[in-house]
């Protein structure tokens, strides 16, 4: 043998993706403006029951009054203080998406990746039940569960989150399918790895850009339902953003203020989340393509 | 036609990545004379695809012509100094230079019919008669006898035909040039050689230069009337094939050579016939989806000895080794490792069974956990077949990496830090740190070039003796059969068609089949000394 | 090797094959839809009559009820009969109301079918157009513009953009009405100045996924080894692109339109909200906020029904137009 194929690796070994997913996401300027406006709708939404200066259910006005001092976005439908309302309207709804994204990319990525690693029938069986499953848009498919237990924040957080698992399970499944068909797979269940040992040892670290994404997908899509949920009605606190807009739609030319402080709020911290996850999706496509 | 200035060549051709970039192509130039057949042969990344892509005027993305020309048939293709005219540049394309990509699978556009894909390449360029041409060509690369070819889609046919119908869409408007990139990759051996015969006919017959890219120089030996080998951006050694072999002054051709299996040095292996039988694999007849692809497959292994299985792709070569590897479990009959029936499936077998029977994969790039270091992929192993503690198994993954000739420090670098020819060693480590009985071997050196392969063939052999270990090994190469093999089993669609001793099969080849093998195997060597 | 040799060719019998087969599918998932619908609102909480009643009702009156509706068999005969009424077009009469959902959601029907057919007529081949324009300039100012615009726009629940429209085009510049009261007693499509805004909006939210999706699909088509060789050849760019892409992407792309539907006929329940649009969509809100579950599950199955429909029809689009799904399988 002469040549033994063995280059210059004679600095020592890094390990170089242990964060460099956060170290891409930390020079694309894109992802900064995302995390700035989500944080900061974060940062009023927390902070904004504390320093509301009227409780948001009080009357202090005539309805549709005008912005004024002591009234800065002005009053709404029944006469009460349009900034109060906005500052604590946020609460429930955070929360709410928040979970339910969780829930449901939590059971949908162990479905997904179970999907991913069991045989053709099954597989192809429980497929075709989320495909069902998709068939119906999502908001319908909150709407009949709410239509049966009522809205209360259980509900809408677990409606929101059984919605969103056939979709985060149909993705899994097609990343896992990505690793299962790998020779590496084939290795790990030649050497006798157990079924755990497969999904959370060789699957999962391996999926896990995609997962991530997903989750990002799955945090928008909950927000977006929810709010869609609360301006139809459907929402758990007394306040709230979407519901806001609804009551205050009519007097939209009199006082757009009452409709487009939270819609802006909404619109802030939705666009935020999605510069976010697009900058977190080119950072995972970036990685995966070295 | 007659007046034409055929073949093409280019010159002082200098390519960069981006402007200030890496050099691809550092200065040089090739020349092809009509009905001539010219392969440049070189390792993947040695710049050659650039090269011939450049006589048809394209760069790849991001690259970039510092200096240098291509000519094909008198006119200009690709100038650094002055640029082609772009509409003159598409003219040019498929009439006077077209190009046979290397995998017509997908470079065959899979919603027409392959007809229409001829006829496209005529109406571009405002021939006519596509129907009679198309007749013609097809009949000249020899799809005519099986019917209405064009009309089918290019899945319905198989790799041989699918490269046919690209051929005959590169000479159809008798170009001077054609470009062949890799053209055989995908084929097997029977099938490449067909091809090649028509390569150059074709090129004789219609006195058309070609230039034929491949790193597989066996096949480049027997098949052109020069070659040029490319090395690092630039052709470091030129000559006929006759001359190369003999007089081959460049180090780097001198390797190349000195790696080409000899099919007739084969080292005599001690008579393992007495020895107890380690593996059996008694009447296995593996399914896929319900559809039986091998028929009752037996052959037995010796401890120590080794044993190859030879065949073309879906002969049935590789789940037969999965079977025996509990990676295939939908399968009739059985697999014995000392005279014990196996479970079919892997996970049913014990731990200890487990152990025994080794598998490494052909393709390196996919058998190690990309998220995981080298050496946790090896001790893993050791920890679960040989139930180490984790100190141990790290150290026995060190060892077991020093064994396969890669550091210790390889231990701690990523699968994508590695060349493939050492993940295909550090593959074979987590093999050998279990200690197996038998050790699989799916065609683990196909994806590697050819330096490469000599390399990780020679390993193979000193390990088998060190460890003493049983081997099935797994190609499509009769030639590297003999090399590693005292065994040798071929399988022609699922059946065992020949068996025995490696010598007796290579001198005495009783199944016609198996006597084309050997025709091919030893055809590469028909201008070797 | 033998499927690859199997001539499959306009075979007209395998395609017919496929095709029921197709149909096959699409009828398990209604049945699936089906089950989902009814136990999610009907078996698993098992309390209508008290919400018909209220917590007052007796125990008498509720026994009562409960047998009126039937409500007292056991849940399996009661999916059984709500099915085969489903099937005879027998959709039940409305907790609410009491009159019969077929008649009450009649107009609203039309109403919201001509809302989603003008949408779609317009958000299939704008996205379709889009999507291949960003494609051809994948990496311009152009792709990056419009992909950002429709990322925008894709991240905002429907609401918003409709109240945005609302804002400009009825508040600012007075050009079109508010809300859209259309007149039961005429067609939907004889009031067009009161369909433009909701239209406008539907347009906006469901191009984007589209547009998006039309341009991965063209642009992966335009990466491929048969473009390049096909450009090796020396083929026109613009027979590339119709013959060598986007022929090719016509399979996919139903599919993908298919998913349009979906988020047209899931965009009807907000939209109908800001414009006040008596459709589906709105009796859908009305049906759940009053837990009028008869409604909801009527909705629900033809909502699904029309899906199902639409993705065969995707399907068949994929079957005629890509050989290669004709002879596997």
């Amino acid at each position: 043998m002469t040549s033994l194929d063995v280059p210059d690796i004679t600095t020592p070994i890094h390990d170089r993706h242990t964060g460099s997913l956060l170290r891409a996401m930390l020079v694309d300027p894109r992802a900064w403006a995302g995390a700035v406006a989500v944080v900061a709708v974060v940062v009023v939404t927390l902070l904004g029951p504390l320093i509301a200066p009227t409780p948001p259910g009080e009357f202090v006005a005539r309805a549709y009054a005008a912005p004024a001092p002591g009234l800065p976005l002005g009053a709404d439908n029944l006469g009460r203080d349009v900034l109060s309302r906005v500052l604590v309207g946020g609460g429930a709804f955070l929360v709410e998406g928040l979970i339910a994204a969780a829930l449901g990319i939590g059971v949908g990525v162990v479905l997904g990746m179970l999907i991913g690693i069991s045989g053709r029938r099954t597989a192809g069986f429980l497929l075709f039940l989320s495909d069902s499953v998709m068939v119906i848009p999502q908001i319908l498919l909150v709407l009949i569960i709410l239509a049966a237990f009522g809205a209360n924040p259980v509900t809408l957080t677990v409606s929101v989150a059984l919605a969103q698992i056939a979709y985060t399970a149909r993705v899994v499944n097609a990343a896992t399918q990505g690793v299962v068909t790998e020779d590496y797979f084939r290795a790990a269940r030649a050497s006798g790895a157990g079924r755990a040992g497969l999904l959370f040892r060789e699957v999962l670290p391996n999926i896990i850009g995609v997962v991530l994404v997903e989750f990002g997908v799955r945090l928008s899509v909950c927000f977006v339902a929810l709010a869609s949920l609360s301006y139809l009605g459907f929402s758990s606190g007394a306040v709230s953003w979407g519901a806001m807009i609804h009551e205050n739609q009519g007097g939209i030319t009199l006082q757009p203020l009452a409709v487009f402080a939270p819609v802006i709020m909404i619109a802030v911290f939705l666009l935020g989340m999605n510069l976010v996850r697009d900058a977190l999706a080119r950072a995972v496509a970036g990685r995966s393509a070295r | 036609m007659s007046g034409r200035m055929g073949g093409g060549f280019a010159r002082d051709l200098t390519i960069t990545v981006g402007r200030h970039g890496s050099v691809v192509l550092d200065g040089t130039g090739i020349e092809i004379a009509p009905g001539q057949v010219v392969g440049l042969a070189g390792e993947t990344g040695s710049g050659k695809s650039t090269l011939g892509l450049a006589m048809l005027g394209h760069l790849g993305p991001g690259l970039i012509a510092q200096s240098g020309i291509a000519v094909v048939a008198g006119r200009p293709i690709l100038d650094a100094h002055s640029p082609v005219d772009p509409a003159r540049l598409r003219d040019e394309r498929g009439r006077t230079v077209s190009y046979v990509p290397q995998d017509p699978g997908s470079a065959l556009n899979p919603g027409i019919r392959v007809g229409v894909s001829f006829a496209e390449v005529l109406r571009a360029h405002g021939v006519a008669d596509a129907e009679a041409r198309c007749a013609e060509l097809f009949g000249a690369v020899g799809l005519r006898a099986e019917g209405q070819f064009a009309r089918r889609y290019p899945h319905e046919l198989s790799g041989g035909q699918q490269q046919r119908v690209a051929i005959a869409i590169a000479f159809a408007l008798d170009p001077a040039l054609v470009v062949m990139d890799e053209p055989t990759t995908g084929l097997d051996v029977t099938t490449k050689h067909r091809v090649v015969e028509l390569v150059r006919r074709l090129a004789s017959e219609r006195d058309a230069g070609v230039l034929f890219i491949s790193h597989d120089l066996q096949l480049l030996l027997g098949l052109t009337d020069r070659i040029a080998v490319m090395h690092g951006g630039a052709i470091v050694e030129e000559g006929r094939p006759d001359a190369l072999l003999t007089s081959a002054t460049h180090p780097y051709t001198r390797k190349l050579i000195g790696s080409l299996p000899s099919a007739s040095a084969r080292p005599e292996r001690p008579d393992l016939e007495s020895a107890p039988a380690v593996l059996e694999v008694s009447a296995v007849s593996a399914r896929h989806r319900r559809v039986e692809v091998t028929h009752e497959v037996s052959f037995s292994v010796p401890r120590g000895g080794c044993l190859a299985i030879v065949g073309e792709s879906g002969s049935g070569k590789t789940t037969t080794a999965r079977a025996i590897a509990g990676l295939h479990a939908d399968f009739g009959g059985a697999v014995r490792l000392h005279g014990v029936d196996l479970a079919h499936d892997v996970s049913a077998r014990t731990q200890a069974q487990r152990r025994d029977i080794q598998y490494v994969f052909q393709n390196p790039w996919g058998s190690l956990n990309p998220r995981r270091r080298i050496g946790a992929s090896i001790a893993i192993v050791a920890r679960r077949l040989r139930g180490l503690g984790r100190a141990e198994a790290e150290e026995a993954a060190v060892r077991a990496l020093e064994a396969v000739g890669l550091r210790a420090d390889h231990a701690v670098a990523l699968p994508q830090r590695l060349s493939g020819g050492q993940r295909q060693r550090a593959a074979l480590a987590r093999a050998l740190v279990a200690r197996p009985e038998v050790l699989v071997c799916d065609e683990i050196t196909s994806s590697l070039d050819l330096s490469v392969q000599a390399e990780v063939v020679a390993l193979l052999s000193n390990l088998q003796e060190e460890f003493g270990m049983a081997m099935v090994f797994i190609t499509h190469d009769l030639a590297l059969a003999s090399e590693v093999a005292g065994q040798t089993v071929v399988l022609k669609d699922g059946f065992v068609v020949e068996q025995g001793l490696t010598s007796a099969v290579l001198a005495r080849p009783s199944h016609p089949y198996t006597a084309q093998l050997v025709a091919a195997a030893s055809a590469s060597y028909r201008s070797a000394p | 090797m033998t499927t690859r040799e199997r001539v499959a060719t306009s075979d007209t019998g395998l395609i017919a094959r496929m095709i029921l087969r197709r149909v096959a599918i699409g009828i398990g998932m209604l049945a699936v839809v089906s089950l989902l619908v009814f136990f999610a609102t009907q078996a698993l909480p098992g309390d209508i009559a008290r919400q018909l009643l209220g917590q007052t009702a007796t125990p008498e009156q509720l026994a009562r009820i409960r047998s009126e509706l039937g409500l007292d068999r056991p849940a399996i005969v009661q999916y059984l009969d709500w099915v085969s009424g489903l099937v005879t077009g027998n959709l039940g009469d409305s907790l609410a109301s009491g009159t019969p959902v077929s008649e009450l959601l009649a107009v609203r029907v039309s109403n919201t079918a001509a809302l989603v057919a003008i949408s779609a007529a317009i958000t299939l081949p704008l996205g379709v157009l889009l999507g291949t324009l960003a494609a051809r300039r994948s990496g311009s100012w152009q792709d990056v513009s419009i992909s950002s615009l429709m990322q925008g726009i894709l991240a905002l629940p429907e609401f918003v953009v409709g109240i945005v429209l609302v804002a400009v085009f009825a508040g600012l510049f007075g050009l079109v009405p508010p809300t859209s009261p259309l007149d039961p007693r005429e067609a939907a499509l004889a009031q067009g100045d009161l369909l433009v805004l909701p239209v406008a909006t539907m347009v906006l939210i469901a191009t984007p996924h589209l547009t998006e999706s039309v341009k991965t699909l063209v642009r992966d088509q335009l990466a491929g080894d048969h473009v390049r060789w096909a450009r090796l050849s020396g083929i026109r760019e613009s027979r590339i692109l119709g013959r060598y892409a986007l022929r090719n992407v016509a399979g996919p792309s139903a599919q993908v339109g298919g998913v349009t539907i979906n988020y047209l006929l899931g965009g009807t329940v907000a939209v109908e909200a800001v414009y006040s649009f008596p459709g589906i969509g709105s009796a859908l809100v009305a049906a759940v906020a009053g837990r009028d579950i008869v409604v909801v599950q009527a909705i629900a199955m033809g909502v699904a029904t029309v899906l199902v429909v639409t993705f065969l029809l995707a399907d068949l689009i994929g079957i005629l137009t890509d050989p290669r799904l004709r002879s596997t399988r």
